[in-house]
């Protein structure tokens, strides 16, 4: 698992897809029953779904109080958009993903169950992505299962050649890693090669190089939250840009491991400590003495 | 159908695809929320009993922000024996305050954390057990159990020393600590017993204070691990005490 250049190789050699290979490797690795790992698999999907229902809730206010029910009024915006309403900008599935996205992010900061894909912090794209490709495609549940194997094996990938840690790698090991696994695994679910699965890894992780891990008072909110909704409409587009055709001049390993050297060198301030980037500026820093202040009182 | 030819690899920090898609977690972050949790429970693990007071140092990122993350909330949760998705999770503190664990705090600076060539999140973990009852101090007693671990991204962890003895397990599989006195034949004996009950080992380290003086033996196994087999290792010669690590 240190080589998706391999594993490409490998997959394309056999006639396979990446999530064979992901489905094969685990059963082996594990000694446990193909058939169980599926069903596995299955209920972190009912997971994913139910972060998703619940992030649409009307009600929904994170922890700290920072963010409200974003993810119920982009779904509002949306409807409003359907019946002419109010204009909708980028396509249809590229919001709903994007919305998707924040709603599990919304869920994320209020305490909730979401399934962290790499990370609880990242944990919108990969759901979002998925859900919204299969029901373009009207793909059943099982498409669904083998897809998150492929989104897993990718994400193993980059987890052991570079980083999925904000604090070792910025936000670019995280939702970076995590639209790569979403682009590459939603290229696979619509029938893409393995080579144009990895071209859209490639194509999504260089668009977010460099990404630091800037987060307000140190929560999982802002701006985590909005990179989530943008890097999931990132994945869908670069699936798409894989999809016909287009293949990445830098191979993918190489793109994943200058992710993990770039993270190396982004300095401390900008590794979830929350004292650089947004964090730092004078908006990020009043922000962070108010949930201090509300902290300090609830505990009273 | 052809025989893969992707190699295991030892040095590889993941190994699950379930390591990536997921775990299933109560939020807002998997290493400092979901990873915290994981750590105090293998530091309770180790002190196998219900610990009654904790020290807990944290290092780095963990440090800066920690109350933002909730990483004290689910250090807490783990001491308390919590799942990372347990859904009384973000009631931790006061479960804790109820049942008379007691939790102290330090937080180390980051030249501290420097000094110490640690990960961004780490913790140290101190941990003694329980009172019995009629007794209500540990006095200056030294604590039973010292855990040095790092959340290393995604939920993921990696234990790094324990007691003193410089360890590396990742607590995905069931890990046996067997604690004993460095003499020749004891590693024999506990892996002889561990192949009669049919356990397979996937991974063991061996360190020592010094020759002939306390060692420690850290056994990850394909299986699950009786108690059974258990109480056969503890009756073992030299053997002074033998702490389960399960996954969590």
């Amino acid at each position: 698992m240190q080589s998706l250049q391999e594993l490409i190789a490998e997959a394309t050699a056999r006639g396979v897809t990446l999530a064979d290979l992901a489905l094969e490797y685990e059963a082996r690795e594990s000694g446990v029953d193909p058939r169980k790992l599926l069903q596995r698999m299955g209920e972190r999907l009912q997971v994913m779904r139910a972060s998703v229902a619940e992030g649409a809730r009307p009600g929904l206010r994170s922890y700290s109080g920072l963010t409200g029910p974003l993810g119920h009024k982009l779904l509002a915006h949306l409807a409003a958009a359907r019946s002419g309403e109010k204009p909708l900008l980028s396509g249809t599935s590229t919001f709903l993903a994007a919305s998707r996205a924040t709603a599990v992010m919304c869920v994320n900061a209020a305490m909730g169950r979401v399934v962290a894909t790499p990370t609880a912090g990242s944990a919108g794209i990969v759901p979002a992505v998925l859900l919204t490709v299969a029901e373009t495609l009207e793909a059943d549940d099982e498409a669904v299962i083998r897809a998150l194997f492929t989104a897993g094996i990718i994400g193993l990938v980059i987890a052991n050649r570079a980083s999925i840690s904000g604090a070792a790698g910025g936000c670019q090991a995280e939702v970076g890693a995590a639209a790569g696994m979403a682009a590459g695994a939603a290229v696979e679910l619509a029938g893409g090669s393995p080579e144009a699965a990895g071209a859209a890894v490639a194509l999504t992780l260089q668009n977010a190089l460099g990404l630091p891990c800037d987060p307000v008072a140190g929560l999982v909110e802002i701006p985590c939250v909005y990179r989530n909704a943008a890097f999931a409409a990132v994945a869908l587009t670069m699936a798409d840009l894989a999809l016909a055709g287009i293949r990445s001049p830098i191979p993918v390993d190489e793109v994943i491991d200058v992710m993990g050297q770039l993270g190396r060198h982004l300095p401390a301030e900008l590794r979830e400590t929350g004292r650089g980037g947004l964090a730092a500026t004078p908006t990020g820093i009043r922000l962070a003495r108010q949930v201090e202040w509300r902290e300090y009182r609830s505990e009273r | 159908m052809q025989v893969s030819k992707i190699k295991y690899n030892e040095s590889m920090k993941y190994r699950s695809v379930f390591d990536i898609i997921g775990p299933i977690m109560i939020g807002p972050s998997s290493s400092h929320t979901a990873g915290a949790v994981r750590l105090a429970r293998v530091a309770r693990g180790v002190l196998a009993a219900t610990p009654g007071r904790a020290q807990i140092t944290l290092y780095g990122s963990f440090a800066a922000t920690a109350r933002g993350h909730g990483t004290e909330v689910a250090l807490t949760a783990g001491l308390l024996g919590m799942d990372p998705d347990d859904p009384h999770l973000r009631e931790a503190e006061k479960l804790a305050r109820e049942t008379g664990l007691r939790v102290e705090w330090r937080l180390a600076d980051p030249i501290e954390t420097e000094r110490l060539g640690l990960p961004p999140t780490s913790a140290r973990l101190q941990l003694w057990p329980a009172a019995p009852a009629g007794e209500g101090s540990w006095g200056l007693m030294p604590p039973p159990v010292d855990v040095l671990g790092a959340s290393i991204g995604g939920g993921a962890i990696e234990i790094r020393e324990v007691n003193g003895f410089p360890v590396s397990f990742s607590a995905t599989q069931p890990t046996l600590l067997v604690f004993h006195v460095d003499r020749p034949g004891v590693v024999a004996k506990v892996t002889a017993e561990l192949a009669q009950a049919g356990v397979n080992l996937s991974q063991m380290t061996l360190g020592r204070k010094a020759r002939g003086r306390e060692a420690l033996m850290v056994i990850t196994t394909d299986e699950e691990i009786t108690n059974a087999l258990i109480d056969g290792l503890q009756t073992l010669p030299d053997v002074s005490r033998v702490a389960l690590v399960k996954p969590v």
